[in-house]
């Protein structure tokens, strides 16, 4: 348990600057996520924690020493790839115990602590088998255990879970929530899914282009996005986005897209004014647009629309509709009663109060 | 119904295929086999038909030829310099290969290409400079000389092989044992080496046989010495027009520690080696 500071870290690879100048701590046993679309230069963010690729520039620590030039088995660190990386000669056990024999512990240790290990992933019956005889799912709880046996005080998780399929992935992170909790290890976590990000994490760091985008809670992400690629990349269905100006008239505030104008709640007015008359773009997630009648939201007036159903995505007990307005298309997240069908008019009601709004050049977050 | 007929004359057709391509292979080593354990009468039979089986199976030319001492020395010879040449070969080519499948520096493939053109060359024609070298350096008439000879032609395959085995690893293995404390060298040998072994087993196999079959840098480098390797023995023996049935048998002697080497190395070969390490 300890710490991970980056301070200005940078990783250029030929001419290539992969990682640019990326501040960011990690906390005592925080569980912290690194998420980006590939190529983002999380992993190799990772890699450079490890020891396994050189800093260019800038400094790492970790705990309080300078860990720039510390070798990776001198690094309190341990690692598990998205591959799983399994020796595949040696056996589970022999596997899990491969660090402590390295490290000379004694042999009634070894045996303890690969026993308990084993237990802690529900392992036990397996020490036998080779990793061919493993099943997905077993060879990344091995992998687990290989990195946790050495007791860690950072554990780096490159993807781990993107390997299993969709039922087993949502298995394994209720599971390493639960790791994470009993053992208070520091863990650093790297995935490119959004979800796996939101559900597993206490901070997320979201990387653009080798920088960081934004670092917070995952409510704080969800909630307020500081420019428009989080707000695009976080949430599923992803946010809607519209071009509109800030007007006002008669005292009310609104914002004008193609097909509609929408009114603007008085706080988020006070935020944008400096923007009237300007085009700037409005972002509300699907989940916060409403169909009529729905007693989540009240309607008052300038906050609907009127639409036509194009597409209807069933997800059991909520549908995700798109439709659209003179052109002007969105989606929206139903409850499954609403029974929606294309060609089917529907008047859907925002909740503005949960609307964003971004500069149009920059992409930054204006309001609220 | 005719369906069912169809399908039984398929296989019909097909388990004969197999039998007439199994008597292929079969036939020649039959032959070898039979002749090796025939007696004399069996051979020169004076213008009858050879039969298909010897009037008396007996062990005389193995008997005759386990007691020809130039014989049994050679044989040793022999095994000696193949298991040398293995060695050497193998120690040469696998840290080589490594190297060469690790660090992708520039030239890496031209490198590469470059070894395995030296075996572009006829070995008529290189055993002329080898035999000047070597003899400057006091290695002919030693079977450490044809040895060295042999891992000469045999480490640009050893090479070539152990590449392809390596390449195959993926660093990640490596990477993973860097972190959990091992050295580069502990890691070559505790992780790389049981990994690599099947393919590193097929190269041992391919320089036996090499080194086990060559004949002109043997002959050459022998050739002032007391020691000879068995194809050059029999190319002595060959040169008096012996009886088909002592030929047979120096030609079984000749293929047992191919076929027992191979089938003792095999054990390593088992596919799959990789299966289970990623993903």
């Amino acid at each position: 348990m300890t710490t991970v500071r980056l301070e200005k870290v940078s990783k250029t690879i030929g001419a290539t600057p992969v990682v640019r100048e990326l501040d960011l701590v990690v906390g005592d046993g925080e569980f912290v996520t690194l998420v980006g679309p590939s190529g983002c230069g999380k992993t190799t963010t990772l890699r450079m924690i490890a020891g396994l690729e050189e800093v260019t520039s800038g400094r790492l620590y970790i705990g309080d020493r300078l860990a720039n030039d510390v070798p990776s088995k001198d690094r309190g660190i341990a690692m598990v790839f998205q591959s799983y990386a399994l020796f595949p000669h040696m056996t589970t056990a022999q596997n899990i115990a491969f660090g402590l024999k390295i490290r000379k512990v004694p042999g009634d240790v070894v045996a303890r602590k690969v026993s308990w290990v084993l237990s802690l992933l529900n392992l036990k019956g397996l020490e036998n088998r080779r990793p061919r005889d493993l099943s997905g799912g077993q060879r990344q709880r091995v992998a687990l255990a290989r990195a946790m046996v050495v007791d860690p005080e950072v554990l780096l998780l490159d993807e781990p879970l993107s390997n299993l399929d969709a039922k087993l992935r949502i298995k394994m992170r209720a599971e390493l929530k639960r790791i994470h909790r009993q053992l208070k290890t520091t863990i650093l976590y790297v995935t490119h899914d959004q979800v796996e990000a939101m559900s597993l994490s206490e901070r997320i760091a979201v990387m653009r282009e080798g920088r960081l985008a934004q670092v917070g809670t995952p409510l704080d992400i969800y909630r307020k996005p500081t420019d428009l690629f989080v707000a695009g990349f976080v949430g599923s269905p992803t946010m809607n986005f519209f071009d509109g100006t800030i007007e006002q008239k008669e005292g009310k505030a609104t914002i004008a897209t193609r097909a509609f104008e929408l009114a603007l709640p008085e706080p988020v007015w006070q935020r944008c004014k400096t923007h009237k008359g300007k085009t700037v773009i409005l972002g509300i997630r699907p989940e916060h647009i409403y169909r009529r009648g729905s007693s989540r939201i009240k309607e008052v007036s300038g906050n609907t629309v009127k639409a036509v159903v194009t597409v209807v995505e069933p997800l059991g007990d909520r549908v995700i509709v798109e439709v659209e307005r003179s052109d002007v298309r969105f989606t929206l997240v139903l409850p499954e009663e609403a029974r929606m069908v294309p060609e089917m008019a529907v008047t859907a009601v925002f909740d503005m109060e949960h609307c964003h709004l971004f500069d149009r050049a920059s992409g930054k977050r204006i309001a609220p | 119904m005719t369906l069912r007929i169809r399908v039984r004359a398929g296989r019909i057709l097909w388990f004969s295929g197999l039998v007439v391509m199994v008597l292929i292979v079969i036939a020649p080593v039959f032959v070898m086999f039979k002749y090796a354990i025939s007696d004399r009468a069996s051979v020169v039979t004076g213008g009858m038909p050879i039969p298909l089986w010897p009037f008396h199976p007996t062990l005389e030319q193995f008997r005759g030829l386990a007691g020809t001492e130039q014989f049994l020395a050679a044989a040793v010879t022999s095994l000696q310099a193949a298991l040398l040449s293995v060695t050497l070969s193998l120690a040469i080519g696998t840290p080589a290969a490594y190297a060469l499948s690790r660090y992708r520096f520039p030239g890496v493939m031209v490198l590469a290409t470059a070894l395995i053109s030296i075996r572009l060359f006829p070995d008529v024609v290189a055993v002329v400079p080898v035999v000047e070298i070597f003899t400057r350096l006091a290695l002919v008439n030693r079977v450490l000389g044809v040895a060295l000879a042999h891992s000469l032609l045999a480490a640009p395959y050893v090479i070539f092989i152990a590449m392809g085995v390596f390449d195959t690893i993926p660093i990640e293995l490596e990477e993973q044992a860097r972190i959990l404390g091992a050295g580069p060298v502990r890691s070559f040998v505790r992780i790389v080496l049981p990994v690599a072994l099947p393919g590193l087993a097929a190269a041992a196999i391919y320089v036996f046989l090499l080194s086990w079959d060559e004949f002109i840098f043997s002959y050459f480098l022998l050739a002032f010495g007391e020691q000879s390797t068995l194809p050059v023995i029999l190319q002595k023996i060959l040169s008096w027009t012996p009886q088909h049935n002592l030929l047979a048998a120096i030609s079984v002697v000749l293929s047992v520690p191919v076929v027992a080497f191979t089938f003792l190395v095999q054990r390593y070969m088992q596919t799959g080696a990789m299966a289970g390490a990623v993903k």
